[in-house]
């Protein structure tokens, strides 16, 4: 989840399903106490015309009930529950659906009924309405025989099974239509994000564009938002500048090299010259001399280079037996003229690694020079692995009795070894040293495929 | 020879023209890559030998100016900078050889030699002292109509040799010259080099040509009577 997109469409659509949960909430709420209001009317409608039915003759109290059901609006007949009191009294009617069962004594004036739920026989749940009034004699001559006409209690109850269908619909099309703007607005959201932070996508792949070798690239500014515009001004003048600065270093690097070299070039010159001035063995020493300065130049500009990340390399498949066989070449000969002890095992088979052949070969000279200089003991080059494992390695093994482990630890040669092992991608080094060896592993890893 | 030499450092244009003319070439000298344009242009040059980081126009913009031009001379790049990368980058630019600052006046003139010899193969392609040949096509070396067997580094060092005839070149020249990795001075490597050499060149019976001159170098010539 770090993509900012779904972030935000995620934001927005969290945000707008509480929106439509809170708007579908307040919809099903007053449209079902509005559905609920007009069933109660309904049914205080039925209670009324009830009322009407009962009479007062001779002391008597009359019904004239048509029936125990009635005929609900359109042609579902709705069975009718309802039971009428002596207010302070005893039942006077209780209708044939009630059974022996009482229905709530529950009643108010006619001006404010009391509306509730309640569980009829059979368990079916319903909802009553609950009324007094006074019942109107036959004649105004039985009231006046009768006395004061007495007040009744009333209430009439049907099966609120319709009203629950209609509310149960109402949140079931609530929650459909809900879901489906909320599935139209997530589309919708996401559509609007994409065109939106189609420009930031813009910015990011200018930005993997730029690299070392590519510094005078830019991000766009034209049609951007006037979000996006800002950073990538703000990102342009920072490439100016990096590129200013870049140029200026590598500028830099040329004019010590120049500032160096040009020098030891007159030097030279001015030697060779000289030669009829100059005993010649002088001049090849100042020559020597010369050389090995110049060599340290081109060693620390590689070092500076390499830490600017300036330069590149070229990695390829070769066989690392053949390389090693070339670069001792050289070791090999020199040791048979003198009295050091030098001992290749490199083997027949191939072994093929993935690596910059330059640097590889430059590290292994490197290292057989720093032995061949600071050690006065026996050489060992062996190289481990060949085609078919997953590693392949060297040891450069230095053996001298007596010699102090830290007297080759350190130095150019080395430096400029860690550096270039360092931009070799999965080149590893290990060094050990103790009293009188020192050693260098280097682990390459191995071509997938043959060259 | 006429070689043009363009260089600002009026102390190393100076001393790389009298090494030159001590070697027989005629040189002409400009100070900025706008006036070595302009005389690359005017005279018929045999070689142009560049600096790279000059005012005005640098080296790489000269040769490649020269290029579009269709001035063919051969050119080789006299530098401080000596990074792989600047290299192939003069190299593209249409030179036909790059030598990096501190140099010795003898692996210039081989240098040189070399160039020459790729782009007039008629001036010759076969280098000879007494009776030893070097075809430098087949690379092969021949003494007294034998076939002399040599490795990539003793045919570098022969060459050279044999290019500064009869003159004799230091153990640093050699160095620099056959050697792509750096080897201390100290380091008995041409030595060794020289004395396979000498077992090929040399056999029982032949006039010795590989020679030790003392506290300067090798040489191959003949040996004074």
């Amino acid at each position: 989840m770090n993509s900012l997109r779904r972030r935000l469409a995620l934001a927005l659509i969290i945000g707008y399903a509480w929106l439509l949960g809170a708007g579908g909430l307040a919809v099903f709420h007053f449209t079902s106490a509005a559905l609920t209001q007009q069933f109660d009317d309904a049914l205080l409608g039925k209670a009324t015309s009830l009322t009407l039915l009962v009479r007062q003759a001779e002391g008597r109290i009359e019904f004239n009930f048509p029936d125990h059901a009635i005929l609900q609006p359109g042609t579902v007949k709705v069975l009718e529950y309802f039971q009428l009191w002596r207010i302070g009294g005893e039942t006077i009617y209780r209708s044939i659906t009630v059974g022996s069962q009482d229905l709530p004594r529950r009643y108010s004036s006619l001006s404010q009924p009391d509306y509730f739920n309640l569980e009829l026989p059979g368990g079916i749940p319903g909802r009553a309405v609950g009324i007094r009034f006074p019942l109107v004699p036959r004649t105004s001559r039985a009231q006046m025989e009768d006395g004061p006409p007495p007040e009744i209690g009333l209430v009439a109850a049907i099966s609120r099974h319709e009203l629950d269908q209609q509310i149960d619909s109402l949140a079931y099309n609530i929650v459909i239509a809900g879901s489906i703007v909320l599935l139209a607005s997530l589309i919708v959201v996401d559509l609007i994000l994409w065109g939106g932070l189609k420009k930031l996508s813009r910015v990011t792949e200018q930005a993997q564009q730029i690299g070392i070798g590519s510094l005078q690239k830019r991000f766009p500014t034209k049609g951007m938002t006037t979000e996006l515009s800002p950073i990538c001004h703000a990102l342009n003048d920072l490439l100016d500048r990096l590129e200013h600065a870049f140029t200026e270093l590598n500028q830099y690097a040329g004019k010590v090299a120049h500032e160096l070299r040009t020098p030891l070039a007159i030097l030279r010159l001015k030697i060779e010259q000289g030669g009829n001035r100059i005993s010649p063995d002088l001049a090849e020493e100042l020559n020597a001399e010369i050389h090995q300065i110049a060599h340290v130049v081109d060693q620390s500009l590689l070092i500076a280079r390499a830490e600017q990340g300036r330069i590149q390399t070229q990695a390829c498949t070769f066989d690392l037996a053949e390389l090693l066989s070339d670069a001792t070449e050289d070791f090999s000969l020199v040791a048979k003229e003198s009295d050091r002890q030098l001992q290749f095992k490199i083997g027949a088979s191939p072994a093929r690694v993935c690596a910059d052949p330059q640097h590889t070969r430059q590290i292994v000279h490197n290292l057989l020079s720093n032995a061949w200089k600071h050690g006065r003991g026996k050489i060992r080059l062996h190289l481990v692995g060949h085609s078919g494992r997953k590693r392949v390695a060297i040891s450069v093994i230095n053996q001298t009795p007596g010699f102090p482990a830290a007297a080759s630890s350190s130095g150019l040669g080395l430096r400029v070894v860690d550096t270039l092992i360092r931009l070799q991608p999965g080149m590893t080094c290990k060094r050990r040293s103790g009293k009188g060896y020192y050693s260098v592993r280097l682990t390459f890893p191995q071509s997938p495929v043959a060259p | 020879m006429r070689i043009l030499l363009a260089e600002d450092e009026p102390k190393v244009a100076e001393h790389i023209r009298a090494g030159l003319i001590s070697e027989g070439f005629d040189v002409d000298v400009a100070t900025n890559g706008d006036s070595a344009i302009a005389q690359a242009q005017t005279h018929d040059y045999d070689l142009l030998l560049l600096d790279v980081m000059m005012p005005g126009k640098d080296g790489f913009a000269v040769v490649r100016l020269l290029r579009r031009r269709e001035l063919t001379t051969p050119v080789i790049f006299l530098t401080a900078r000596g990074e792989v990368e600047d290299r192939v980058r003069g190299l593209d630019a249409g030179a036909d050889d790059y030598l990096v600052k501190p140099f010795s006046i003898v692996e210039l003139v081989a240098r040189m030699r070399a160039v020459l010899r790729r782009h007039k193969p008629q001036v010759g392609g076969v280098l000879a002292v007494a009776d030893l040949r070097l075809d430098l096509l087949t690379r092969q070396a021949t003494r007294a109509e034998r076939t002399i067997e040599l490795t990539k580094r003793e045919y570098l060092l022969l060459e050279f040799l044999m290019s500064a005839s009869p003159r004799a070149v230091s153990k640093t020249a050699i160095l620099e010259h056959v050697w792509d990795q750096h080897f201390d001075s100290d380091t008995n490597v041409v030595n060794v080099y020289i004395k396979h050499l000498r077992e090929k060149i040399d056999a029982p019976g032949l006039k010795p040509l590989v020679q030790t001159v003392r506290n300067v170098g090798f040489a191959i010539r003949e040996e004074s009577p």
